[in-house]
């Protein structure tokens, strides 16, 4: 299986060994680290789930098996969170994956998410529209 | 009716109402672009040019980013109703629905604020019900949408973040609200520091250049209890939450560093060293989500401008005059 960015609003940046994601839609923002980094350029790049699995298991010398097994729930996160879509064209690009720092050894990829902002975009005022046509926050919640 | 017609139907009635009630044109300098904002009626531009006050005036070139602002009850006569249903204004100010390509929109629903800018236009629509009830915030950041969608058209990013600095130098203090970014750069400005911002600040990562776009900050009862130097400086006061014009207000530095500020409680202020990928923890999803028109290609700027600068974690401690010390020693070891 092949993923790819939910949609345009799914903003990432990697920085050192840290891939940050923001949901613009939804507040929540992301950090994956290390081996979840590397996940993420891997699958985000349309590489097939398999494939990145054995890319995955040579550089950090454990079995694609593992890897494999290990994503799978890390992929059912990326896409229960909407930041993932299952992808069906194979138009896998090049991924060049920053080289292991030394101290960095295999850890099951984890995504950590903060919902301190989701609160922002849940601040939705009840509206209705005023005479005139324009929104106006409403005086009692409609139904 | 499609969206990008509306704008230009608020274009209209803007030129109308301008030759009823006239127009106050502040063309000023910001981050070396000429702006022009042009505020139909008295009322209007009372509250809202004092903002730019401290910008130099711009040259007679051509503005890159127009303005129009203007407020119904300010003219007298109504507006033509937006053709959006209901149902698609949404939280933080978005209105969904509408291609970002045609025309970037947003309704402050709590304000009754419409902002509009169609993408390379370099001109801004921006109607309110009412200056009289125009929120504080506004009065002390407006146009932030407006700013922000211009501003990621021309390589500048809006950030969310405070700004302080020395001689020409720097460093930003982004945080969440709480993180103590806003009492620290006011107690920085009356302790002698330059101040940029207290809040958001418009960057220029290329050149790796902070600007401020408001001359104000706002101080909450603690900050001006435990700043009394900063009662001079408060215009007005409103629930507890004063309007200061800080002193040293600087326009532009150079941005040396990266400090990341958190209230620790304790008496004395700890400086601990900080990531790349921390520093673009702290500054970009806040950047991006408040909506400042900040988008995907700021997430980048922002990750390219911390790469590049020194990053510290910024334990805040109960005593102002350290924590001051401590910026001014920041900034002063990543000018050398």
């Amino acid at each position: 299986m092949r993923y790819s960015i939910a949609h345009a609003d799914i903003a990432h940046q990697r920085v050192e060994d840290e891939v940050i994601v923001v949901n613009l839609q939804t507040g929540a923002y992301f950090s994956l680290r290390d081996v979840a980094a590397d996940a993420w350029d891997l699958l985000v790049g349309s590489i097939d789930l398999t494939e990145a699995a054995e890319l995955v298991a040579g550089r950090y010398a454990v079995t694609a098996e593992q890897v494999a097994a290990d994503l799978v729930p890390f992929v059912g996160r990326l896409l229960e969170d909407g930041l993932v879509a299952e992808a069906n064209e194979a138009s896998a690009s090049a991924v060049n994956l920053r080289p292991v720092a030394a101290n960095v050894t295999y850890t099951v990829p984890t995504l950590e998410k903060y919902d301190d902002m989701e609160e922002l975009l849940l601040l939705d005022p009840i509206h209705e529209v005023d005479e005139a046509g324009w929104p106006v926050v409403a005086t009692e919640p409609t139904e | 009716m499609t969206g990008a017609e509306y704008a230009e139907a608020l274009r209209g009635e803007f030129s109308a109402v301008g030759a009823a009630v006239g127009v106050r044109r502040v063309d000023v300098e910001l981050a070396g672009h000429a702006i022009r904002i042009e505020l139909a009626g008295p009322a209007l531009a009372d509250r809202l040019a004092p903002a730019f006050g401290h910008l130099s005036p711009a040259s007679t070139r051509v503005p890159e980013l127009t303005i129009e602002a203007w407020d119904r009850a300010g003219a007298g006569r109504a507006a033509p109703a937006p053709p959006w249903d209901v149902a698609q204004y949404a939280p933080r100010d978005q209105i969904h629905g509408i291609d970002p390509r045609e025309l970037r929109a947003a309704y402050d629903l709590g304000a009754s604020i419409l902002s509009l800018y169609r993408p390379g236009s370099g001109v801004g629509a921006w109607h309110a019900a009412d200056s009289a009830s125009i929120p504080r915030w506004v009065v002390r950041t407006p146009f932030r949408h407006l700013i922000g969608w211009w501003a990621e058209e021309v390589g500048l990013t809006f950030a969310h973040a405070a700004v302080v600095g020395r001689d020409g130098s720097c460093i930003l203090l982004p945080g969440r609200s709480g993180s103590g970014k806003s009492t620290t750069a006011l107690a920085a400005a009356v302790h002698g520091l330059d101040f940029l911002a207290d809040d958001v600040c418009l960057l220029d990562t290329t050149t790796c250049t902070a600007h401020a776009p408001y001359q104000w900050a706002k101080a909450e009862a603690d900050a001006v209890a435990r700043l009394p130097s900063l009662a001079s400086t408060i215009v007005d006061t409103e629930e507890g939450q004063s309007l200061v014009r800080p002193p040293n207000l600087v326009r532009s530095a150079t941005v040396v560093g990266i400090a990341l500020p958190t209230v620790s409680g304790q008496p004395t202020t700890g400086v601990l060293p900080a990531t790349a990928a921390e520093a673009v923890f702290a500054l970009a999803p806040s950047t991006l989500i408040e909506g400042n028109g900040a988008g995907v290609a700021s997430f980048a700027r922002l990750a390219q401008l911390a790469r590049a600068l020194p990053a510290v974690h910024l334990q805040l401690g109960t005593d102002l005059a350290e924590v001051v010390a401590a910026v001014d020693g920041l900034v002063k070891r990543w000018t050398r």
